[in-house]
């Protein structure tokens, strides 16, 4: 009996693999097709599109879809008492600003917090660790008027600064990346470097965040990446200086009736997506480096 | 020579402590001014009204609470949220999670065409949500009833754009897109792995699915806890992508709490007179956001796989 469990379950084991493989597989495919088709999309005219359907191929190729789509990326914004537009590049250039300043200062404070609290022995770690705990434990639903009041009356509203120092925090699941990285690495570096007259400040810099490198730049790489594809706070906190993300939101939306087609809206998809693809392309290796973090303790 | 080893150790304190707090001291004031003040002043508004003739908040007691648990009690959109937001949560915690799980052992194990998966899964959190809703919103809408049509035959409605299968086809698209920072932790937890007990757990005949069972999931069940334990509070934060989809024109049938909650402060009809009403719903719903979330916690951790 128990032979014959034994061969059952080893005849199912590839079974199990085949049927990961085999979601995978649709999963890749289900991704990859609206690319594909909407970067064909993208190249087609509108009257192909309605005469021909929906998976017809471009003929002729279109490419002047992408100029319109580059011209009506477009953000309105309120300057001096009227409405004035904000394109591409500029958006593109917020976009920049808002996601390297605030994604480096969202990886550096966690990664310094979690450092000091897992290689220093004070009391008050317990403190900065349960901060974190419960923060992620005990969920706050619906603070974003009261947020929203207070940046306003500390002059944080339109102002990239202002922005980067609201998101310097140190909460959040990355402390504990950090804090998982930091555990494991040995102190004896430190004591080394003390003993040649380093300062706590020179170890940190020199000795122990580089061994953190790999967990420091794929948790920068992500946050750049999550801010940059972030609309919705730059929408609030930087209603003056609109961001690509929020850009293309307001071209999905817009009223115009020259941007109202599948095809055209594809292509501002696709010049949306490319700048993304290509900082994918360049780190993607890093960008999928390993993470760990440990458990809830606390 | 005591002394001077004691003199010695303390100066040494000393260095540690200012070096300590000096790190620490910013991020801290950080904390208290956006967390510790925010909140502080998230219940203050909760007990206020804001006149919008004379533009002044004043106190208005419990007015704020007893018009959201009404609402809560009475009006469709929020009882439909409530039903949502749940839904959301447990396609998550049913379908997400384990193939979450399952598709990270896969490219852990470098079955086949593990590295293509590894980009593919973790594409969708590279592509902003805005350009994901919108070749999403338009392949399902306009590419899969023609392709229902000339593959079999069948008539099928534009999803998005009909009422019924709005929420369905907004639900698959959350999973969808679900996948890539958890396959990144899953992944990094399952290397950490001795290779030596995966090996032994082979000679003595385990299986993938025996290894995946007995060792891979009580090895990174103290991750998968902290996935289950936060995401108890997305129930109340959760938007869906909803806004992405519709901005404030979403129909009643696609309401969640997060979209309900941030539509109220930031949707177009939205005045400073909402946000009082926004606060007193957030901490009407943190007040049962935490006990829940503390008794996954606890369950979770009576309950799940040993090493």
């Amino acid at each position: 009996m128990a032979k014959r469990l034994k061969n059952k379950i080893r005849f199912r084991a590839p079974v199990f693999a085949a049927v990961i493989f085999a979601l995978l597989a649709v999963y890749a495919a289900s991704l990859l097709l609206p690319f594909l088709w909407g970067a064909t999309v993208s190249l087609r005219s509108e009257k192909d599109f309605y005469l021909n359907g929906a998976f017809a191929w471009p003929s002729p190729f279109r490419f002047d879809n992408y100029a319109k789509a580059f011209r009506y990326i477009y953000a309105p914004i309120q300057y001096k008492g009227t409405v004035a537009n904000v394109y591409y590049f500029e958006m593109l250039f917020n976009s920049f600003l808002y996601s390297l300043g605030a994604g480096f200062m969202m990886t550096l404070v966690p990664c310094l917090m979690a450092y000091v609290t897992a290689k220093y022995k004070f009391r008050f770690n317990k403190a900065i660790y349960g901060i974190v705990v419960v923060t992620m434990i005990l969920p706050v639903v619906g603070s974003l008027p009261s947020e929203y009041q207070i940046a306003r009356a500390l002059g944080f509203v339109d102002s990239f600064l202002g922005v980067i120092v609201m998101k310097s925090h140190f909460l959040g699941m990355y402390f504990l990346v950090f804090y998982a990285a930091f555990r494991v690495v040995p102190w004896e570096y430190a004591e080394s470097a003390m003993i040649d007259g380093a300062s706590h400040y020179r170890i940190m810099l020199r000795v122990m965040l580089p061994l953190a490198k790999t967990a420091f730049f794929t948790v920068l790489l992500l946050n750049f990446i999550a801010l940059w594809n972030d609309y919705q706070s730059p929408m609030i906190y930087l209603p003056n200086h609109p961001v690509a993300a929020y850009g293309f939101y307001a071209f999905q939306f817009s009223s115009d009736n020259a941007v109202n087609s599948e095809t055209i809206q594809m292509a501002g998809a696709m010049i949306m997506a490319l700048p993304v693809f290509a900082l994918f392309a360049a780190f993607n290796k890093r960008l999928m480096g390993n993470l760990t973090v440990g458990g809830l303790k606390g | 020579m005591a002394g001077t080893k004691k003199n010695a150790r303390m100066k040494r304190r000393a260095k540690e402590t200012v070096f300590y707090w000096s790190i620490v001291i910013l991020p801290l004031l950080q904390f208290c001014v956006f967390y510790v003040a925010v909140n502080a002043n998230s219940v203050i508004l909760a007990f206020k009204s804001y006149n919008t003739e004379t533009g002044l908040y004043s106190f208005a007691g419990f007015a704020n609470f007893t018009a959201f648990i009404r609402d809560m009690a009475g009006m469709p959109a929020l009882k439909t949220a409530l039903k949502n937001s749940l839904i959301v949560w447990l396609s998550g915690l049913a379908v997400g999670l384990p193939l979450a799980q399952f598709f990270s052992f896969y490219i852990y194990k470098k079955m086949p065409l593990h590295g293509f998966f590894r980009v593919m899964l973790f594409l969708p959190s590279v592509v902003s949500a805005v350009i994901t809703v919108a070749l999403y919103k338009y392949f399902v809408d306009r590419a899969w009833p023609e392709a229902a049509r000339a593959l079999f035959g069948v008539k099928m409605p534009m999803p998005l754009a009909t009422l019924s299968t709005r929420f369905p086809a907004i639900l698959v698209y959350n999973v969808w897109v679900s996948f890539g920072t958890g396959i990144l932790l899953y992944t990094g937890s399952m290397t950490q792995i001795s290779v030596s007990v995966a090996e032994s757990a082979r000679l003595e005949g385990a299986n993938s699915f025996q290894e995946y069972w007995h060792i891979t999931l009580p090895s990174i069940w103290p991750m998968a806890t902290t996935f289950l334990v936060v995401g108890v509070a997305s129930i109340f934060t959760n938007q869906a992508s909803v806004y992405t989809f519709y901005q404030d024109q979403a129909d009643n049938s696609l309401y969640m709490f997060g979209y309900f909650l941030f539509q109220r402060v930031i949707g177009k009809a939205a005045t400073l007179a909402d946000y009082p009403y926004a606060a007193a719903g957030g901490i009407a719903l943190t007040a049962i956001a935490v006990p829940l979330t503390l008794g996954a916690k606890a369950l979770l951790e009576k309950c799940g796989p040993k090493e």
